[in-house]
C-alpha cells in the first residue's frame, strides 16, 4: 500500500458527550488513516462510537457533544482552495473557523446518513434539495444547476430524471430516496463520503443494488468512501481496508483479506468468529462474553480487558498504543505476541 | 387528488348543511331561554297590550315551527332580519356597524401574537436551555394561565391609570383605525386591548412553535443539510421552519375563531362598541335575531378559517393532498 496517497489522517481524536447522567467518554483517541480513492471501513458494535467519529470529522456534533483533542489533517488542494488556506502541507479540519467548516463541508467530505425514509426534507423536491448542493459548492446558475442535477439523477438510474426531479420525497421508495441522498453526497464531487450504515434501512434485494451503485458512483468521481458499518458481510463485499472500533477506540487496521483471515486483536477474533458460517456445522453460536462498556464510566486501562481471554494486569492500567504489527496491520493490544503465538499453534496443528 | 375547485365547493356544501343543524340548535335553544323579548323591550311598566302588539310585530305569537321556517326563509335571501332591542333596524346593520373595531384590534392581536412568537420560539429551541429559552417558556407559562378579562383590567390599572401612558378606554373616531393612517395611528389607543387578546395567543403559539422546532431540529434531514455545508440561517430558516410551521397554522387559524370569545369579556372591560359587546348586550337584551345572525356568521367563520387552514396546509406540507 506504500504507493497510495493518504488522503486524510485522524490522530489521537477525543470526544465526550456532557449528558445528565454524566459525560460519556464517547471517542477515546482515535486513530486511523484514509487513502485516496479507497473504501475505508468502521467496524463495531453499536455505540462503540462509529457514527460520532464521522460527526466529529464532520464538526456536526450535537450541542452537548465535544471534540476536546485530536488532529484531522486533510491533504486535498482543491479543499485548500475552496476553503481559503494557503499554508502549505495538509490542514488540520478541528482547527477551521466555523465559516471555513461550512466551505469544507459538502465540498471536503459529505454524509450520507443511515436512514434513506428521513434523511430528506419533506417540503422540498428532490431537485430544490440536489441543486441546493450544486449552487453552494459550484456556484452554478439555476439552469446549469439544473442541468447538472438530471444528469446525476440519470448516473443514478433514476429515470425519467425530468419526472423525478419535481418530485417530494414521499412520492419515492426507500431505495430511490437513499440514491437521491447518494447523489447529494456526491454533487459537489467531495473528496471523502462518510456513510454511515447507508443500506441498514433497506431492503436485502435493494441493499445490494444501493452498494454496487456507490462503488460505481466512488469511482467515477474518484472520492474515498469511509463506511460505517456493523455489518460484516457489507465490509467484506466493498472494503478495501477495515477499521475495527472498540469503546471509542479503533483497536485493529488491516485490510480486508488480512482482517477476515488473520485478524490479531482479541476484539475483531470474538467480533469475526461471531458471525454464522454456513459451511460450518455448529451446535451454539459463538459470541464474545460479557457485555459492551457503560461510557460513561468505561473500564480502566485497555477498555477491552473485561471481556478479553488475553487480559494480564497490565491490560487494566494502561491503554495500549498501536503498533504495526506487521507491514500494514496495525493493532492496539498488549499481548499481541501471546494471540500470534496461539494462532501459529493451532496452524501447525 | 382532485382539483382545488371542487375540493372548495365540496367543503362549501358541506358548510351549508353545518350551517342549517347549527341554525336549528341556536334557534330552539335560544327561545327555551327564560324571559319574553317583547316584555325585556317595553319593561316592567309596559302594558299588557303593547306587549302583545310587540308580541304580534315580531311574530312572536306565532307557533315555534312557523318562526323557525320564516327565519330560514330570511337567512335563504341573504337577509338576517330585524333586531328586537333596536327595532326596526336590520341585524346585518348592527353587525356592519360593530364588526370594523372588533376587526381592527382583533387583527392587531394576531400579527402581535405571531410576530413574536414564531422568532421567539424558534430562537428558544435553537439556543435550547439557554436564557432566551427559559424567557420564551416562563413568557408562554405565564401567558397561557392568565384570564384575559383580569390582564384586561391589570393593564388599565397600572398602564392606563397609575402610569397614565394610554387612555384606558379607547378614544377613537369610528372607522378612522381602517384609514391607512389610522390602521397605525390608532395604535396607542387600542394597545391595551390588543395585549389582552394577543397574550394567550402569544403564549401558546410561542410553545408551539418551540416544541414543534426542536423535534425538527434533530431529524436526520436537519443534519444531512449541515453536511451539505449550508449556513446555520439557511438551516433554521428554510429547512426547519417550513417543517415546524405546520402545526402552528393550525393554531393560529383557531385563535381567529377565539377572538370572538375574547371579544366578549375584552371589550366588556375596555367598553369597546365592537362585536362581542354586541354578542353579550344581544343576549341579555333577549334580541334572539342578533343572537342567531351572530352564532350563524362565527359558524360561517369556523368553516372558512378551516378551509383556508386546509389549503394553507397544502401550500406548506406536500404530503398533504386535499380530499
Amino acid at each position: 500500500m506504500a504507493d497510495k496517497e493518504i488522503l486524510m489522517e485522524v490522530k489521537d481524536l477525543v470526544t465526550r458527550f456532557y449528558t445528565e447522567d454524566g459525560v460519556v467518554k464517547a471517542l477515546e483517541g482515535v486513530n486511523f488513516a484514509v487513502y485516496k480513492g479507497e473504501t475505508f471501513a468502521l467496524v463495531g458494535e453499536t455505540g462503540c462510537g462509529k457514527s460520532v467519529t464521522s460527526l466529529s470529522i464532520l464538526r456536526l456534533l450535537p450541542v452537548s457533544g465535544k471534540t476536546l483533542r485530536g488532529e484531522v489533517l486533510f491533504h486535498d488542494a482543491e479543499s485548500k482552495k475552496r476553503i481559503g488556506i494557503k499554508k502549505e502541507g495538509p490542514f488540520d479540519i478541528l482547527k477551521l473557523t466555523s465559516k471555513q467548516a461550512l466551505r469544507m463541508r459538502g465540498f471536503s467530505m459529505s454524509l450520507i446518513t443511515q436512514d434513506p425514509m428521513t434523511s430528506l426534507n419533506p417540503v422540498y423536491t428532490v431537485g430544490d434539495q440536489i441543486m441546493e448542493v450544486l449552487q453552494l459548492h459550484k456556484k452554478l446558475s439555476d439552469k446549469q444547476a439544473k442541468k447538472e442535477a438530471l444528469q446525476l439523477l440519470e448516473d443514478v438510474e433514476l429515470t425519467p430524471a425530468e419526472d423525478i426531479f419535481r418530485k417530494y420525497p414521499h412520492q419515492l421508495s426507500g431505495g430511490q430516496r437513499q440514491r437521491i441522498v447518494i447523489v447529494i453526497s456526491l454533487a459537489a464531487e467531495p473528496a471523502l463520503i462518510f456513510a454511515d450504515e447507508p443500506t441498514t434501512a433497506l431492503d436485502v434485494t435493494i441493499q445490494a443494488r444501493v452498494l454496487e451503485l456507490l462503488r460505481e458512483m466512488k469511482e467515477e468521481f474518484n472520492t474515498s468512501l469511509v463506511l460505517i458499518t456493523h455489518n460484516l458481510g457489507i465490509v467484506a463485499e466493498v472494503s478495501d481496508r477495515i477499521g475495527v472500533m472498540y469503546a471509542g477506540r479503533v483497536v485493529e487496521i488491516a485490510d480486508k483479506y488480512t482482517m477476515f483471515k488473520r485478524p490479531l486483536h482479541p476484539y475483531t477474533q470474538g467480533l469475526i468468529a461471531a458471525v454464522p458460517k454456513i459451511t460450518e456445522k455448529k451446535d451454539t453460536l459463538s459470541f464474545i462474553a460479557g457485555t459492551v462498556p457503560n461510557l460513561i464510566r468505561p473500564p480502566s486501562g485497555c477498555r477491552f480487558h473485561p471481556r478479553c481471554p488475553y487480559a494480564t494486569d497490565i491490560c487494566k492500567e494502561k491503554i495500549p498504543s498501536m503498533e504495526e504489527v506487521e507491514p500494514d496491520h496495525f493493532v492496539e493490544c498488549w499481548n499481541v505476541d501471546e494471540v500470534i503465538k496461539d494462532l501459529e499453534k493451532e496452524e501447525c496443528e | 387528488m382532485i382539483g382545488l375547485r371542487e375540493y372548495i365547493a365540496k367543503k362549501l356544501a358541506i358548510a351549508v348543511l353545518v350551517l342549517i343543524g347549527v341554525y336549528t340548535i341556536t334557534f330552539f335553544l335560544t327561545f327555551m331561554l327564560p324571559g319574553d323579548p317583547a316584555r325585556v323591550s317595553l319593561g316592567q311598566h309596559g302594558s299588557e297590550e303593547a306587549v302583545e302588539l310587540i308580541r304580534q310585530q315580531w311574530g312572536l305569537d306565532e307557533p315555534r315551527y312557523v318562526q323557525y321556517v320564516s327565519y330560514l326563509q330570511l337567512f335563504i335571501q341573504g337577509e338576517m332580519g330585524k333586531s328586537f332591542r333596536y327595532y326596526p333596524r336590520d341585524v346585518i346593520e348592527l353587525i356592519r356597524y360593530r364588526f370594523p373595531v372588533t376587526a381592527y384590534y382583533g387583527l392587531w392581536s394576531i400579527i402581535f401574537a405571531v410576530a413574536v412568537s414564531i422568532p421567539l420560539g424558534v430562537a428558544a429551541a435553537y439556543k435550547q436551555n439557554s436564557i432566551i429559552d427559559n424567557i420564551a417558556v416562563l413568557i408562554s407559562q405565564i401567558g397561557v394561565s392568565l384570564p384575559n378579562f383580569w390582564l384586561g383590567m391589570m393593564l388599565i390599572a397600572i398602564v392606563a391609570v397609575r402610569l397614565g401612558w394610554v387612555n384606558p378606554v379607547p378614544e377613537v373616531e369610528y372607522g378612522y383605525y381602517w384609514t391607512p393612517i389610522g390602521f397605525f395611528a390608532s395604535l396607542k389607543d387600542y394597545i391595551l386591548p390588543i395585549l389582552t387578546v394577543g397574550t394567550g395567543m402569544l403564549a401558546s403559539n410561542t410553545r408551539l412553535t418551540r416544541s414543534s422546532m426542536l423535534e425538527i431540529i434533530r431529524e436526520d434531514y436537519i443534519t444531512l443539510a449541515r453536511a451539505k455545508g449550508l449556513s446555520e440561517r439557511t438551516v433554521v430558516l428554510k429547512h426547519a421552519l417550513r417543517n415546524a410551521l405546520i402545526p402552528v397554522v393550525t393554531n393560529v387559524g383557531l385563535q381567529f375563531l377565539l377572538l370572538v370569545g375574547g371579544a366578549v369579556l375584552t371589550e366588556t372591560v375596555f367598553g369597546i362598541n365592537g362585536i362581542g359587546k354586541l354578542y353579550i348586550d344581544a343576549i341579555n337584551y333577549r334580541d334572539y335575531p342578533v343572537v342567531i345572525a351572530l352564532t350563524l356568521i362565527y359558524t360561517g367563520g369556523v368553516v372558512l378559517i378551516n378551509l383556508i387552514v386546509d389549503l394553507l396546509y397544502a401550500k406548506i406540507d406536500p404530503r398533504v393532498s386535499l380530499r
